[in-house]
Protein backbone atom coordinates (compact mmCIF):
# COMPACT_ATOMS: atom_id res chain seq x y z
CA UNK A 1 0.00 0.00 0.00
CA UNK A 2 1.93 3.26 -1.38
CA UNK A 3 0.69 6.57 -2.26
CA UNK A 4 3.56 7.77 -4.77
CA UNK A 5 3.22 12.04 -5.33
CA UNK A 6 6.00 12.88 -7.90
CA UNK A 7 7.01 16.36 -8.56
CA UNK A 8 3.16 17.15 -8.33
CA UNK A 9 3.01 21.32 -9.29
CA UNK A 10 -0.42 23.15 -9.75
CA UNK A 11 -0.74 26.68 -10.64
CA UNK A 12 -3.29 29.31 -10.23
CA UNK A 13 -2.70 32.07 -13.01
CA UNK A 14 -0.21 33.44 -11.63
CA UNK A 15 0.08 32.30 -8.69
CA UNK A 16 2.08 28.50 -7.69
CA UNK A 17 -0.12 26.79 -5.12
CA UNK A 18 1.71 23.71 -4.92
CA UNK A 19 5.43 23.84 -5.64
CA UNK A 20 7.15 20.29 -7.25
CA UNK A 21 6.02 17.97 -4.22
CA UNK A 22 7.40 14.73 -3.95
CA UNK A 23 6.90 12.01 -1.10
CA UNK A 24 5.93 8.39 -0.46
CA UNK A 25 2.70 7.65 2.02
CA UNK A 26 2.49 4.16 3.23
CA UNK A 27 -0.23 2.68 5.33
CA UNK A 28 -0.47 5.35 8.65
CA UNK A 29 -2.04 8.84 10.00
CA UNK A 30 -0.22 11.78 8.25
CA UNK A 31 -0.91 15.39 9.90
CA UNK A 32 -0.62 17.79 6.91
CA UNK A 33 -0.53 21.49 8.37
CA UNK A 34 -0.09 25.22 7.04
CA UNK A 35 -1.08 28.54 6.99
CA UNK A 36 -4.25 29.72 5.02
CA UNK A 37 -2.91 29.30 1.35
CA UNK A 38 -0.25 27.12 1.77
CA UNK A 39 -1.40 24.59 -0.61
CA UNK A 40 -2.90 22.24 1.22
CA UNK A 41 -6.32 21.75 0.19
CA UNK A 42 -4.90 22.19 -3.26
CA UNK A 43 -2.61 19.42 -2.69
CA UNK A 44 -5.71 17.12 -1.51
CA UNK A 45 -7.62 17.98 -3.95
CA UNK A 46 -5.38 16.85 -6.69
CA UNK A 47 -4.80 13.76 -4.35
CA UNK A 48 -8.31 13.34 -5.05
CA UNK A 49 -8.63 13.45 -8.58
CA UNK A 50 -10.84 16.44 -7.88
CA UNK A 51 -7.60 18.88 -9.65
CA UNK A 52 -5.28 17.91 -12.41
CA UNK A 53 -2.18 18.78 -11.61
CA UNK A 54 -0.14 21.24 -14.36
CA UNK A 55 2.97 18.46 -13.84
CA UNK A 56 4.02 15.16 -11.93
CA UNK A 57 2.52 11.98 -11.40
CA UNK A 58 -0.25 10.70 -8.33
CA UNK A 59 -0.21 7.03 -8.24
CA UNK A 60 -1.52 4.71 -5.43
CA UNK A 61 -0.01 0.65 -6.04
CA UNK A 62 0.66 1.84 -9.50
CA UNK A 63 -2.87 2.88 -10.54
CA UNK A 64 -2.77 6.42 -11.70
CA UNK A 65 -5.23 9.13 -10.24
CA UNK A 66 -7.37 9.32 -13.58
CA UNK A 67 -8.71 5.69 -12.79
CA UNK A 68 -11.76 4.34 -11.78
CA UNK A 69 -9.39 1.71 -9.54
CA UNK A 70 -7.72 4.37 -7.94
CA UNK A 71 -10.87 6.25 -6.74
CA UNK A 72 -12.77 2.81 -6.05
CA UNK A 73 -10.04 2.68 -3.30
CA UNK A 74 -10.41 6.73 -2.11
CA UNK A 75 -12.29 8.08 1.21
CA UNK A 76 -12.78 11.76 0.66
CA UNK A 77 -13.99 14.61 3.30
CA UNK A 78 -13.68 18.00 1.88
CA UNK A 79 -13.83 21.26 3.83
CA UNK A 80 -16.56 22.48 2.23
CA UNK A 81 -19.60 20.67 1.02
CA UNK A 82 -23.36 20.84 0.39
CA UNK A 83 -25.48 18.08 0.08
CA UNK A 84 -28.90 17.49 -1.72
CA UNK A 85 -31.53 18.87 0.39
CA UNK A 86 -34.53 16.73 0.33
CA UNK A 87 -32.10 13.49 1.45
CA UNK A 88 -31.89 11.87 5.15
CA UNK A 89 -28.75 11.29 6.49
CA UNK A 90 -29.10 7.57 5.09
CA UNK A 91 -30.16 8.79 1.65
CA UNK A 92 -27.11 10.62 1.69
CA UNK A 93 -24.99 7.64 2.44
CA UNK A 94 -26.44 5.12 0.11
CA UNK A 95 -26.57 7.87 -2.88
CA UNK A 96 -22.93 7.89 -1.58
CA UNK A 97 -22.04 4.16 -1.75
CA UNK A 98 -24.00 4.05 -5.46
CA UNK A 99 -21.58 6.68 -6.57
CA UNK A 100 -18.47 4.20 -4.80
CA UNK A 101 -20.03 1.39 -6.60
CA UNK A 102 -21.38 -0.55 -3.93
CA UNK A 103 -24.55 -2.51 -4.59
CA UNK A 104 -27.95 -2.11 -2.39
CA UNK A 105 -27.15 -4.96 0.02
CA UNK A 106 -24.07 -4.05 0.66
CA UNK A 107 -25.15 -0.20 1.13
CA UNK A 108 -27.83 -0.71 3.54
CA UNK A 109 -25.79 -2.57 5.72
CA UNK A 110 -22.73 -0.36 5.50
CA UNK A 111 -24.56 2.73 6.01
CA UNK A 112 -26.14 1.39 9.10
CA UNK A 113 -22.75 0.43 10.59
CA UNK A 114 -21.54 3.77 9.99
CA UNK A 115 -24.20 6.02 11.22
CA UNK A 116 -23.76 3.56 14.48
CA UNK A 117 -19.98 4.60 14.13
CA UNK A 118 -20.60 8.70 14.12
CA UNK A 119 -23.79 8.19 16.52
CA UNK A 120 -26.53 9.94 14.08
CA UNK A 121 -28.69 6.02 13.98
CA UNK A 122 -31.19 8.13 15.36
CA UNK A 123 -31.05 11.47 12.90
CA UNK A 124 -30.66 8.71 9.88
CA UNK A 125 -34.67 9.46 8.89
CA UNK A 126 -34.06 13.09 9.66
CA UNK A 127 -33.34 15.42 6.45
CA UNK A 128 -29.95 16.86 6.31
CA UNK A 129 -31.11 20.35 6.50
CA UNK A 130 -32.16 19.40 10.20
CA UNK A 131 -28.88 18.51 11.10
CA UNK A 132 -26.34 20.70 13.05
CA UNK A 133 -22.76 21.48 11.95
CA UNK A 134 -21.29 18.68 13.99
CA UNK A 135 -23.90 16.33 12.85
CA UNK A 136 -23.19 17.30 9.45
CA UNK A 137 -19.07 16.70 10.07
CA UNK A 138 -19.93 12.85 11.24
CA UNK A 139 -21.89 12.63 8.13
CA UNK A 140 -19.35 13.77 6.35
CA UNK A 141 -16.38 11.51 7.77
CA UNK A 142 -19.26 8.31 7.48
CA UNK A 143 -19.59 8.73 3.93
CA UNK A 144 -15.63 8.78 3.69
CA UNK A 145 -15.83 5.46 5.36
CA UNK A 146 -18.05 3.92 3.00
CA UNK A 147 -15.80 1.16 1.05
CA UNK A 148 -13.61 0.25 2.74
CA UNK A 149 -10.88 2.58 1.86
CA UNK A 150 -7.70 1.98 1.39
CA UNK A 151 -6.51 5.86 0.80
CA UNK A 152 -8.37 8.29 3.13
CA UNK A 153 -8.20 11.96 2.69
CA UNK A 154 -10.01 14.26 5.22
CA UNK A 155 -9.30 17.85 4.89
CA UNK A 156 -10.42 19.68 8.42
CA UNK A 157 -12.14 16.81 9.87
CA UNK A 158 -12.85 17.97 13.42
CA UNK A 159 -13.85 20.75 12.44
CA UNK A 160 -17.32 21.92 14.11
CA UNK A 161 -17.48 18.84 16.61
CA UNK A 162 -17.70 19.44 19.79
CA UNK A 163 -14.38 18.42 22.82
CA UNK A 164 -15.99 14.63 23.24
CA UNK A 165 -16.71 14.13 19.41
CA UNK A 166 -13.17 15.46 18.96
CA UNK A 167 -11.27 12.89 21.00
CA UNK A 168 -13.87 10.19 19.53
CA UNK A 169 -12.79 10.89 15.55
CA UNK A 170 -9.31 11.25 16.93
CA UNK A 171 -9.25 7.56 18.32
CA UNK A 172 -11.18 6.57 15.29
CA UNK A 173 -8.66 7.96 12.79
CA UNK A 174 -6.07 6.35 14.72
CA UNK A 175 -7.73 3.33 14.46
CA UNK A 176 -7.97 3.63 10.45
CA UNK A 177 -3.91 4.50 10.31
CA UNK A 178 -3.25 1.51 11.18
CA UNK A 179 -5.29 -0.40 8.06
CA UNK A 180 -4.90 2.24 5.51
CA UNK A 181 -2.88 5.30 4.68
CA UNK A 182 -4.88 8.77 6.46
CA UNK A 183 -4.05 11.98 5.04
CA UNK A 184 -5.60 14.90 7.27
CA UNK A 185 -4.90 18.73 6.99
CA UNK A 186 -6.31 21.01 9.99
CA UNK A 187 -5.68 23.43 11.59
CA UNK A 188 -5.60 22.53 15.59
CA UNK A 189 -2.08 21.52 15.90
CA UNK A 190 -3.25 19.25 19.06
CA UNK A 191 -4.88 17.02 16.67
CA UNK A 192 -2.13 16.08 14.91
CA UNK A 193 0.06 15.65 17.91
CA UNK A 194 -2.01 12.97 19.43
CA UNK A 195 -2.97 11.18 16.14
CA UNK A 196 -0.29 11.46 13.34
CA UNK A 197 2.89 9.63 13.13
CA UNK A 198 3.94 11.84 10.60
CA UNK A 199 4.07 14.94 10.59
CA UNK A 200 4.03 17.54 7.12
CA UNK A 201 4.37 21.00 7.43
CA UNK A 202 3.86 23.06 3.96
CA UNK A 203 4.55 26.93 2.94
CA UNK A 204 4.33 28.32 -0.15
CA UNK A 205 3.19 25.18 -2.07
CA UNK A 206 6.02 23.52 -0.86
CA UNK A 207 6.55 20.63 1.69
CA UNK A 208 9.18 22.42 4.15
CA UNK A 209 9.10 19.95 6.78
CA UNK A 210 8.25 15.70 6.92
CA UNK A 211 9.25 13.59 9.66
CA UNK A 212 7.84 11.51 12.71
CA UNK A 213 6.19 13.10 15.52
CA UNK A 214 7.19 11.47 18.92
CA UNK A 215 5.95 12.45 22.38
CA UNK A 216 9.61 13.39 23.35
CA UNK A 217 10.03 16.17 20.87
CA UNK A 218 8.14 18.46 22.61
CA UNK A 219 5.26 20.81 21.50
CA UNK A 220 4.36 20.42 17.81
CA UNK A 221 3.02 23.69 18.02
CA UNK A 222 5.94 26.01 18.99
CA UNK A 223 8.03 23.30 16.31
CA UNK A 224 5.38 24.50 13.23
CA UNK A 225 5.41 28.06 14.19
CA UNK A 226 8.69 28.41 14.26
CA UNK A 227 8.83 26.11 10.89
CA UNK A 228 6.22 29.05 9.23
CA UNK A 229 8.43 31.73 9.79
CA UNK A 230 9.13 34.94 12.37
CA UNK A 231 6.77 36.81 10.35
CA UNK A 232 3.70 34.40 10.72
CA UNK A 233 4.72 33.70 14.39
CA UNK A 234 3.66 37.13 15.33
CA UNK A 235 0.44 36.93 13.31
CA UNK A 236 -0.61 33.56 15.14
CA UNK A 237 0.34 35.08 18.14
CA UNK A 238 -1.97 38.68 17.63
CA UNK A 239 -4.91 36.55 16.15
CA UNK B 1 -28.34 -32.28 13.81
CA UNK B 2 -28.95 -34.28 16.59
CA UNK B 3 -29.73 -32.02 19.48
CA UNK B 4 -27.86 -33.55 22.38
CA UNK B 5 -24.81 -34.02 19.69
CA UNK B 6 -25.20 -30.01 18.94
CA UNK B 7 -25.31 -29.37 22.61
CA UNK B 8 -22.11 -31.47 23.44
CA UNK B 9 -20.25 -29.93 21.13
CA UNK B 10 -21.27 -26.31 22.16
CA UNK B 11 -19.88 -27.83 25.41
CA UNK B 12 -16.85 -29.16 24.10
CA UNK B 13 -15.56 -26.30 21.67
CA UNK B 14 -15.66 -22.91 22.91
CA UNK B 15 -16.52 -20.20 20.02
CA UNK B 16 -13.43 -17.62 20.22
CA UNK B 17 -14.65 -13.85 20.21
CA UNK B 18 -13.68 -12.56 17.38
CA UNK B 19 -11.25 -9.52 16.68
CA UNK B 20 -12.30 -6.69 15.37
CA UNK B 21 -9.41 -5.43 14.05
CA UNK B 22 -8.52 -9.15 12.21
CA UNK B 23 -11.98 -8.98 11.28
CA UNK B 24 -11.35 -5.82 9.78
CA UNK B 25 -7.86 -6.79 8.19
CA UNK B 26 -9.71 -10.20 6.42
CA UNK B 27 -13.04 -8.17 5.65
CA UNK B 28 -10.18 -6.23 3.53
CA UNK B 29 -8.79 -8.87 1.74
CA UNK B 30 -11.89 -10.30 -0.06
CA UNK B 31 -12.67 -9.40 -3.11
CA UNK B 32 -15.11 -6.26 -3.66
CA UNK B 33 -18.61 -6.80 -5.17
CA UNK B 34 -19.21 -3.50 -7.21
CA UNK B 35 -22.20 -2.47 -8.92
CA UNK B 36 -22.05 -2.24 -13.32
CA UNK B 37 -22.21 0.58 -15.24
CA UNK B 38 -26.26 0.45 -15.91
CA UNK B 39 -26.93 -0.77 -12.24
CA UNK B 40 -25.46 2.41 -11.60
CA UNK B 41 -27.83 4.76 -13.83
CA UNK B 42 -30.41 2.44 -12.72
CA UNK B 43 -30.34 3.64 -9.18
CA UNK B 44 -29.37 7.37 -10.15
CA UNK B 45 -33.51 7.10 -11.45
CA UNK B 46 -34.23 6.62 -7.43
CA UNK B 47 -32.51 10.07 -6.66
CA UNK B 48 -34.08 12.25 -9.01
CA UNK B 49 -36.89 15.00 -7.61
CA UNK B 50 -39.96 13.56 -7.35
CA UNK B 51 -41.74 17.02 -8.79
CA UNK B 52 -39.49 16.57 -11.46
CA UNK B 53 -40.42 13.48 -13.14
CA UNK B 54 -44.25 14.16 -11.89
CA UNK B 55 -44.53 18.09 -13.97
CA UNK B 56 -42.49 16.29 -17.07
CA UNK B 57 -45.28 13.98 -17.28
CA UNK B 58 -47.87 16.52 -16.21
CA UNK B 59 -47.00 18.15 -20.04
CA UNK B 60 -49.00 15.00 -21.26
CA UNK B 61 -52.25 16.59 -19.47
CA UNK B 62 -53.15 19.57 -21.85
CA UNK B 63 -52.28 17.69 -25.07
CA UNK B 64 -54.61 14.75 -24.03
CA UNK B 65 -57.18 17.37 -23.37
CA UNK B 66 -56.66 19.65 -26.68
CA UNK B 67 -56.32 15.93 -28.69
CA UNK B 68 -60.33 15.15 -26.81
CA UNK B 69 -61.61 17.88 -27.99
CA UNK B 70 -60.13 18.99 -31.00
CA UNK B 71 -58.65 22.11 -29.89
CA UNK B 72 -56.44 23.75 -33.13
CA UNK B 73 -54.48 25.50 -31.01
CA UNK B 74 -53.05 22.73 -28.64
CA UNK B 75 -50.11 22.74 -30.60
CA UNK B 76 -49.04 26.06 -29.63
CA UNK B 77 -50.16 25.94 -26.33
CA UNK B 78 -47.89 22.99 -26.17
CA UNK B 79 -45.31 24.50 -27.86
CA UNK B 80 -45.04 27.42 -25.49
CA UNK B 81 -45.03 25.19 -22.45
CA UNK B 82 -42.02 23.06 -23.97
CA UNK B 83 -39.11 25.39 -23.29
CA UNK B 84 -40.24 24.26 -19.48
CA UNK B 85 -39.74 20.71 -19.92
CA UNK B 86 -35.94 21.41 -21.39
CA UNK B 87 -35.72 23.73 -18.21
CA UNK B 88 -36.41 20.53 -16.20
CA UNK B 89 -34.12 18.32 -17.85
CA UNK B 90 -31.40 20.86 -17.76
CA UNK B 91 -32.04 21.84 -13.83
CA UNK B 92 -31.93 18.51 -12.64
CA UNK B 93 -28.96 16.98 -14.67
CA UNK B 94 -26.92 20.02 -13.29
CA UNK B 95 -28.08 20.28 -9.54
CA UNK B 96 -24.93 18.89 -8.01
CA UNK B 97 -23.10 22.49 -8.36
CA UNK B 98 -26.20 24.54 -7.47
CA UNK B 99 -26.48 22.32 -3.94
CA UNK B 100 -22.61 22.44 -3.86
CA UNK B 101 -22.21 17.83 -3.91
CA UNK B 102 -19.92 18.29 -6.81
CA UNK B 103 -17.06 17.81 -4.07
CA UNK B 104 -17.84 14.37 -3.30
CA UNK B 105 -18.94 13.27 -7.01
CA UNK B 106 -16.08 13.97 -8.21
CA UNK B 107 -13.89 11.93 -5.76
CA UNK B 108 -16.03 8.67 -6.05
CA UNK B 109 -15.89 5.98 -8.33
CA UNK B 110 -18.61 6.58 -10.42
CA UNK B 111 -17.72 10.92 -10.88
CA UNK B 112 -19.24 13.45 -11.63
CA UNK B 113 -19.36 13.55 -15.19
CA UNK B 114 -21.01 9.84 -14.78
CA UNK B 115 -23.65 11.35 -12.59
CA UNK B 116 -24.23 14.26 -15.06
CA UNK B 117 -24.09 11.58 -18.18
CA UNK B 118 -26.12 9.07 -16.00
CA UNK B 119 -29.13 12.10 -15.58
CA UNK B 120 -29.26 13.50 -19.10
CA UNK B 121 -29.38 10.15 -20.61
CA UNK B 122 -32.49 9.16 -18.37
CA UNK B 123 -33.88 12.36 -18.53
CA UNK B 124 -33.60 12.76 -21.91
CA UNK B 125 -35.12 9.47 -22.81
CA UNK B 126 -38.21 10.24 -20.84
CA UNK B 127 -38.33 13.39 -22.94
CA UNK B 128 -38.21 11.86 -25.83
CA UNK B 129 -40.93 9.62 -24.51
CA UNK B 130 -43.33 12.56 -23.65
CA UNK B 131 -42.55 14.36 -27.17
CA UNK B 132 -43.38 10.81 -28.81
CA UNK B 133 -46.93 11.06 -26.71
CA UNK B 134 -47.32 14.98 -27.50
CA UNK B 135 -46.29 14.73 -31.22
CA UNK B 136 -49.21 12.26 -31.97
CA UNK B 137 -52.06 14.44 -29.75
CA UNK B 138 -51.32 17.64 -31.39
CA UNK B 139 -51.44 16.45 -34.67
CA UNK B 140 -54.25 15.22 -34.28
CA UNK B 141 -55.80 18.14 -32.99
CA UNK B 142 -54.29 20.25 -35.51
CA UNK B 143 -54.33 20.51 -39.06
CA UNK B 144 -50.87 20.21 -39.67
CA UNK B 145 -48.51 17.06 -40.73
CA UNK B 146 -47.01 15.06 -38.10
CA UNK B 147 -43.35 15.98 -39.41
CA UNK B 148 -44.18 19.69 -39.14
CA UNK B 149 -45.92 19.05 -35.54
CA UNK B 150 -43.01 17.66 -34.68
CA UNK B 151 -40.51 20.20 -35.01
CA UNK B 152 -42.67 22.72 -33.82
CA UNK B 153 -42.44 21.06 -30.60
CA UNK B 154 -39.07 20.04 -30.94
CA UNK B 155 -37.08 23.61 -32.17
CA UNK B 156 -38.19 25.65 -28.70
CA UNK B 157 -37.37 22.23 -26.48
CA UNK B 158 -33.89 22.41 -28.16
CA UNK B 159 -33.55 25.97 -28.48
CA UNK B 160 -34.19 26.62 -24.39
CA UNK B 161 -31.70 23.08 -23.94
CA UNK B 162 -28.73 24.97 -25.81
CA UNK B 163 -28.88 28.11 -23.99
CA UNK B 164 -29.41 26.71 -20.51
CA UNK B 165 -26.47 24.50 -21.00
CA UNK B 166 -24.05 27.75 -22.51
CA UNK B 167 -25.23 29.37 -19.33
CA UNK B 168 -24.73 26.79 -16.63
CA UNK B 169 -21.06 26.32 -18.00
CA UNK B 170 -20.64 29.95 -18.20
CA UNK B 171 -22.54 31.13 -14.64
CA UNK B 172 -22.51 30.35 -10.97
CA UNK B 173 -24.79 27.91 -9.70
CA UNK B 174 -27.59 30.23 -8.34
CA UNK B 175 -27.52 32.75 -11.24
CA UNK B 176 -27.49 30.27 -13.71
CA UNK B 177 -30.90 28.69 -12.64
CA UNK B 178 -32.31 31.79 -12.78
CA UNK B 179 -30.84 32.67 -16.09
CA UNK B 180 -32.22 28.92 -17.38
CA UNK B 181 -35.74 29.93 -15.54
CA UNK B 182 -35.71 33.00 -17.63
CA UNK B 183 -34.74 31.92 -21.04
CA UNK B 184 -37.36 29.04 -20.81
CA UNK B 185 -39.81 31.99 -20.21
CA UNK B 186 -38.43 33.64 -22.76
CA UNK B 187 -38.41 30.87 -25.52
CA UNK B 188 -41.77 30.36 -24.34
CA UNK B 189 -43.37 33.89 -24.41
CA UNK B 190 -41.61 33.70 -28.20
CA UNK B 191 -42.61 31.02 -29.54
CA UNK B 192 -46.34 32.10 -28.62
CA UNK B 193 -45.57 35.51 -30.33
CA UNK B 194 -44.36 34.15 -33.16
CA UNK B 195 -47.43 31.88 -34.31
CA UNK B 196 -49.82 35.39 -33.32
CA UNK B 197 -47.61 37.42 -35.29
CA UNK B 198 -45.55 35.57 -38.05
CA UNK B 199 -47.89 32.64 -38.75
CA UNK B 200 -46.31 32.35 -42.00
CA UNK B 201 -43.31 30.75 -40.98
CA UNK B 202 -45.37 27.80 -40.22
CA UNK B 203 -46.22 27.52 -43.41
CA UNK B 204 -45.38 23.85 -45.79
CA UNK B 205 -42.58 26.27 -47.83
CA UNK B 206 -40.93 27.26 -44.23
CA UNK B 207 -40.20 23.44 -44.31
CA UNK B 208 -37.11 23.19 -44.85
CA UNK B 209 -35.59 26.04 -42.70
CA UNK B 210 -37.68 24.22 -39.60
CA UNK B 211 -35.81 20.88 -40.49
CA UNK B 212 -32.34 23.07 -40.97
CA UNK B 213 -32.63 24.72 -37.73
CA UNK B 214 -33.61 21.49 -35.59
CA UNK B 215 -30.52 19.38 -36.92
CA UNK B 216 -28.74 22.74 -36.22
CA UNK B 217 -29.70 22.70 -32.82
CA UNK B 218 -29.81 18.67 -31.84
CA UNK B 219 -25.86 19.14 -33.06
CA UNK B 220 -25.54 21.83 -30.70
CA UNK B 221 -27.00 20.48 -28.49
CA UNK B 222 -24.85 17.63 -28.15
CA UNK B 223 -21.34 19.90 -28.38
CA UNK B 224 -23.03 21.65 -25.07
CA UNK B 225 -23.47 18.18 -23.33
CA UNK B 226 -19.57 17.35 -24.31
CA UNK B 227 -18.45 20.48 -23.67
CA UNK B 228 -20.50 20.60 -20.25
CA UNK B 229 -19.56 17.17 -19.05
CA UNK B 230 -15.77 18.54 -19.67
CA UNK B 231 -15.74 21.10 -18.01
CA UNK B 232 -16.81 19.61 -14.82
CA UNK B 233 -13.59 17.84 -14.27
CA UNK B 234 -10.31 18.43 -14.84
CA UNK B 235 -9.83 14.36 -15.28
CA UNK B 236 -12.21 13.87 -18.85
Amino acid sequence: MELVIDRVSKQYKNRIAVDRISIKLRKGVYGLLGENGAGKTTLMRMICGILKPDSGTISFDGMDVGEEDYRAVLGYLPQDFGYYPEFTGQDFLLYMAALKGLSKPQAKQKAEKLLQLVSLQDAAAKKIKTYSGGMKQRLGIAQALLGQPDLLVLDEPTAGLDPKERVRFRNLIRDLGKECIVLLSTHIVSDIEHIADTVLIMKDGQLVYQDQWTDGRGSLEDFYLQHIGEDNKQKHTFS
Amino acid sequence: MNRHLQQALQKAYKIPIPDQQEKARFMRTLPRSRISTWQFILTQIAYFRKWTLVLSMLFLLPALLGARHIDPDTLWIISSLIPFLGLLAVAESTRSAVVGMQEFEMSTRFSLKSVILAKMSVLGILDILILCCLIPLCHVSSNISLLQTGLYLLAPYLLTVNISLCLTRRLHSGEAIYSCMFTAVLVSTGSWLLHLTADFIYQLSYLHWWILLSVFLTGRMMQEIYRTVRQTEEYV
